[in-house]
């Protein structure tokens, strides 16, 4: 998803290349040109981070950046955690760059990237694992609690509403013979 | 340029909230405007930071650093040994008034 909106970014004439890195720094996307290194990538996750913190903190809370320099444009912009720069010439369209990548910074969100793809993967293997119904009967009962295990399962199997529906209405009753 | 003019014959720029000059160890040389020195504060800093970030793709020093916020944009404007920070409303036409204010 994240890439279909970084390419729509890059499709705007001017624009050389863009990149989104997190509130830590850690880059997530890469669409940057060939020529700029990405051991450097440290170094100006970090400036650009250090530039919104200090602005942040001392000014007043800016969340898009236009550094002019000759030869290029760098734009910066903030959202939802995300930070996306773009790289272009002079002659891009500031109101097309600033729609498509609006559209970028609204769909980009960190839950989607990088970190928490993590998190979550690690979720689905613990929780089988955790939960001890599911897993000590499978291991334990493999010598003699098979037909404990079975029963579960058949349980499981034989779960279907209507059983279990005919099974209930008994002990009211006898309930409500004991009650009066 | 089209700009009006206040009774002293100065010109009045629409948008434009303050402007500030500071030299490279942040010292005011000269403010004007309420929120001017607030963005003395970060001017040399946002320069500096800005060439550098610059120096990552290889490009040369900053010409003009806009930092865009919700009521308002701060432009520096680095100058032989200064930096000049202008502070305009967020709906100000800078890449009009700019050029102005810079000539004057």
């Amino acid at each position: 998803m994240s890439d279909k909106f970084v390419k729509n970014i890059l499709d705007v004439p001017g624009v050389e290349g863009v990149c989104v890195f997190d509130q830590e720094g850690r880059l997530i996307v890469n669409e940057l040109p060939s020529f700029f290194v990405e051991e450097l990538f440290d170094d100006l996750s970090r400036r650009a981070l250090s530039l919104y913190e200090t602005v942040d903190e001392n000014f007043v809370p800016c969340d898009d950046y236009l550094l002019k320099y000759s030869e290029r444009w760098i734009f910066l912009r903030r959202s939802n955690g995300v930070f996306l720069l773009v790289l272009a010439l002079s002659t891009v369209n500031r109101v097309s760059l600033k729609m498509v990548s609006n559209l970028a910074l609204k769909h980009i969100k960190p839950s989607k990237l990088g970190s928490a793809p993590k998190p979550i993967a690690s979720k689905p293997l613990t929780p089988p694992g955790n939960p001890p119904p599911a897993a000590t009967p499978v291991q334990e009962p493999s010598p003699q609690p098979a037909a404990p295990a079975e029963p579960a399962q058949e349980e499981a199997e034989t779960e279907p509403a209507a059983r279990k529906r005919a099974v209930r209405p008994r002990p009211k009753r006898s309930y409500r013979g004991s009650n009066y | 340029m089209g700009f009006t003019e206040d009774a002293l014959g100065t010109p009045q720029f629409p948008g434009l909230l303050g402007m500030i000059e500071c030299d490279e160890a942040g010292n005011i040389l000269h403010s004007e405007g309420d929120d001017a020195e607030a963005l003395g504060q970060v001017l040399v800093f946002m320069h500096q930071i800005s060439d550098l970030i610059g120096e990552s793709f290889g490009l040369d020093g900053l010409e003009e650093g806009h930092f865009i916020g919700k009521h308002m944009t701060a432009v520096c404007v680095p100058r032989g040994g200064s930096d000049l920070g202008v502070l305009f409303e967020s709906k100000a036409n800078i890449s009009e008034i700019l050029p102005s204010i810079l000539e004057g």
